[in-house]
């Protein structure tokens, strides 16, 4: 388990645990963001903001909000 | 059949204004919605003689209690039960489209989706199997291209079925465990429902579980309401014991898990495509990479400034002169009376010195349009991130902030998309300091009277001036008022396409044509309000220090001597510029009886190099212009930030404008 934040370009991880206030884990989950999804980083720019594909979607998030999110690496 | 209503939602970027455009064609009016000010637009169209009526909802990705938006949509639909609800599904992202529809029909609308974007499925080499999609959800489903305007006359004819058919009710399976404590709160919430509550219980049932605040508020209304909440919050917290996390976040997940399976069973895509990176994400990586985002930020913005200035000045020239002949003609025609000095030196000239600047202000939308429709500006947001994070601000509050360059009131109201209160109510009150357009008439004439060799580096100045006014501001009110921290960023980067011409044209001509109703309006009354009062009393020398207006400056320029430009006709520019700022320039032509041209001999007898300075300075931070205050009002809804907005900036102006002129004295400037 690691911050999405420490990810490098081009892994796909899932996500395991949003650290963070109920408000914001609503906000993700409603942009289909979850612990169970599978996304693909696209562009870590450490420290700035990391460029996540969910599906087709791009997201960009801010570093503080990539540092929140716990992930496992796949493969 | 009386006349019909639909409704059109769907996510932000999934072609939703393109579809109401093309429905509607030029049948359209804007205004807002009941007690906020979002963008309210509606139209007409007429299909087989019958009329129908669209209403926009906000682009939305659910229809929650938490914004704004999703709760103006969703009060819409239970309060006016439109006939049809048509939810523009961005075809090549359906499982997160599709969540807002399945929160539709659980609301009971009755719904038809607009499978849009269907040429970039088919580019793609995806297949959707429409039928069966229509099948498993139990509504029509139109596959369209709205960009082409293909697919219109179904959607039209579904439509139209659709409301003399009505709606199948639509459950969405969530496990045993919830669907129990659902029905005890169904059957419950049945017992006791009224007539004022017109919408499913089960609905009702599912929010209370997601401690829906405004569905609670509104049970609370019932006879016991309250026993109700109050058993299904036990209910919940029971709830999430047995499911190990928490109920909303659960539901939620439901949901996406019944339309995973829907998009399994209708989408078939061909294998490894997903994993390719689109020519989008490859451009990402130049324009967000970590050194070369922000030379490249500025690079855009260095460009479109170039574009404004260098494009737009012959243009404004023609514009000038057109004017000019025009004050002269009337004078002509009408001889020297009083009514020819109103129409001329009032009206045309007032107006005709603001309008110069419509060329600028028409390429600077244009450019800002572009840089919207073609998805560059999500990425600024993000390049200047940590930026305005050190600055306590949120990488959204920079689109705003750029706005204001343009003119503050579309600025203020793009402090919409800013989620938390805080952030929005920040960028609200630093917007102001952002040099809109209608200063820069203003820097143009004293900058290129005093400081015509550099006067290029002067303009800028004041622009970077307004710039670090207003970090510092919302450093300071961020210490002051919204302690804590900032929300963090997350943002959808649509992917980069070329914008349309229409779209662009649309946009640049929405918010130009603003300028020019306020030009036509605010700036005509200044206009002719300053001639009022320079004409009178009667028998007085026009705009002579003993008429009316002589008197009101000569009031107030005393507060104005420690800022070097204790004269009265500075006074009374600074005042009427408050209608609007452009009002200042025409203020002191009227004042000292001169066109544009003439001003360049007659300030330097009464400014001094650093008194002009100071006075670009006063004009570039105090009091925003009515308009922007009162857009101000409107969006923060409280005359207490209003009155801070306007309190502080005009402390700030005249202590800057001071400071200036003091320093630059001590300095012998």
């Amino acid at each position: 388990m690691c911050p999405l934040s420490m990810v490098e370009n081009g892994r796909e991880v899932e996500i395991l645990q949003v650290r963070g206030g109920f408000g914001l884990c609503q906000r993700l989950s409603r942009m289909g963001i979850y612990p169970g999804t599978r996304v693909r980083v696209l562009n870590n720019g450490r420290p700035g903001p990391v460029v996540i594909a969910v599906g087709e979607k791009r997201f960009g998030l801010g570093f503080g909000m990539a540092h929140r999110i716990f992930v496992k690496l796949l493969s | 059949m009386d006349k019909m209503v639909i409704c059109l939602g769907g996510n932000p970027n999934a072609g939703k204004t393109t579809v109401f455009n093309n429905l509607t064609g030029a049948h359209q009016k804007v205004g807002n919605w009941p007690g906020v000010t979002v963008e309210k637009k509606e139209g007409e169209f007429v299909y087989q003689q019958k009329k129908i009526r669209v209403v926009d909802l906000p682009g939305t990705y659910s229809l929650t209690a938490y914004s704004i938006d999703e709760r103006i949509a969703r009060d819409f639909l239970i309060r006016d039960h439109p006939d049809v609800t048509v939810v523009i599904v961005d075809a090549t992202n359906l499982e997160r489209n599709l969540y807002l529809a399945i929160e539709l029909l659980e609301l009971g609308a009755n719904v038809v989706i607009d499978l849009n974007m269907m040429d970039m499925v088919r580019q793609k080499g995806w297949q959707i199997d429409v039928n069966k999609l229509s099948q498993l959800l139990g509504v029509p489903v139109v596959p369209t291209i709205a960009s082409k305007s293909e697919g219109m006359e179904q959607l039209k004819q579904a439509i139209l079925t659709a409301a003399t058919k009505g709606s199948l009710p639509f459950k969405i399976d969530y496990g045993a465990d919830v669907e129990k404590v659902l029905d005890e709160i169904t059957v419950l919430i049945n017992q006791h429902k009224d007539g004022s509550l017109n919408v499913s219980a089960r609905w009702l049932a599912i929010k209370l579980l997601e401690n829906d605040t405004q569905v609670k508020n509104w049970l609370q209304n019932l006879t016991r309401g309250r026993e109700i909440i109050t058993k299904a919050t036990s209910m919940s917290q029971a709830l999430q014991q047995k499911l190990g996390e928490d109920v909303e976040t659960y539901l939620i997940e439901r949901r996406y898990g019944f339309i995973s399976g829907l998009v399994k069973e209708c989408v078939q895509k061909p294998m490894g495509v997903e994993e390719k990176l689109t020519l989008s994400d490859k451009i990402d990586k130049i324009v967000i990479n970590r050194w070369l985002g922000i030379p490249l930020f500025f690079f855009f913005m260095w460009i479109t400034f170039k574009l404004v200035f260098n494009v737009g000045a012959p243009f404004a020239d023609y514009i000038d002169s057109a004017f000019g002949w025009l004050g002269e003609t009337t004078k002509h025609l009408l001889g020297e009376n009083w009514l020819s000095s109103l129409i001329s030196d009032g009206i045309i000239a007032g107006v005709g010195g603001v309008l110069v600047f419509l060329p600028n202000i028409i390429i600077l939308f244009l450019a800002i349009g572009f840089l919207e429709d073609c998805g560059y500006m999500a990425r600024a947001a993000f390049v200047m991130d940590r930026f305005m994070h050190a600055l306590g601000l949120h990488g959204k509050s920079f689109i705003p902030m750029i706005l204001g360059f343009g003119c503050n009131i579309p600025g203020i109201m793009a402090c919409r998309t800013l989620e938390s209160r805080k952030d929005r109510l920040l960028t609200i009150l630093i917007n102001p300091f952002m040099s809109c357009s209608a200063r820069l008439p203003i820097y143009v004439l004293f900058a290129g009277t005093f400081f015509p060799k550099h006067a290029g580096t002067v303009i800028f100045i004041m622009y970077a001036l307004g710039v670090v006014v207003a970090i510092l501001t919302g450093l300071l009110f961020k210490n002051l008022f919204f302690k804590g921290e900032v929300a963090p960023l997350i943002m959808e980067l649509p992917p980069y396409r070329l914008p349309t011409l229409k779209s662009v044209l649309l946009h640049m001509w929405e918010r130009s044509f603003m300028f020019v109703k306020k030009a036509g309006t605010i700036i005509a009354t200044g206009v002719v309000l300053v001639w009022f009062l320079s004409s009178m009393p009667p028998g007085v020398e026009y705009a002579s220090g003993q008429s009316w207006i002589g008197h009101l400056g000569k009031f107030f320029a005393p507060f104005f001597k420690p800022a070097g430009f204790g004269f009265w006709q500075a006074a009374v520019a600074l005042i009427f510029g408050i209608l609007a700022k452009e009002v200042v320039v025409g203020t002191l032509g009227t004042l000292y009886g001169v066109e544009e041209e003439g001003l360049n001999k007659v300030l330097p007898t009464y400014f001094s190099k650093l008194s002009a300075f100071s006075f670009m300075v006063m004009s570039l931070l105090y009091i925003p212009c009515i308009a922007s205050i009162g857009v101000i009002k409107q969006e923060t809804n409280s005359w207490k930030w209003t009155a801070l907005a306007v309190g502080w900036s005009l402390f700030v102006g005249w202590t800057m404008a001071v400071l200036f002129y003091q320093i630059g004295r001590i300095f012998g400037a």
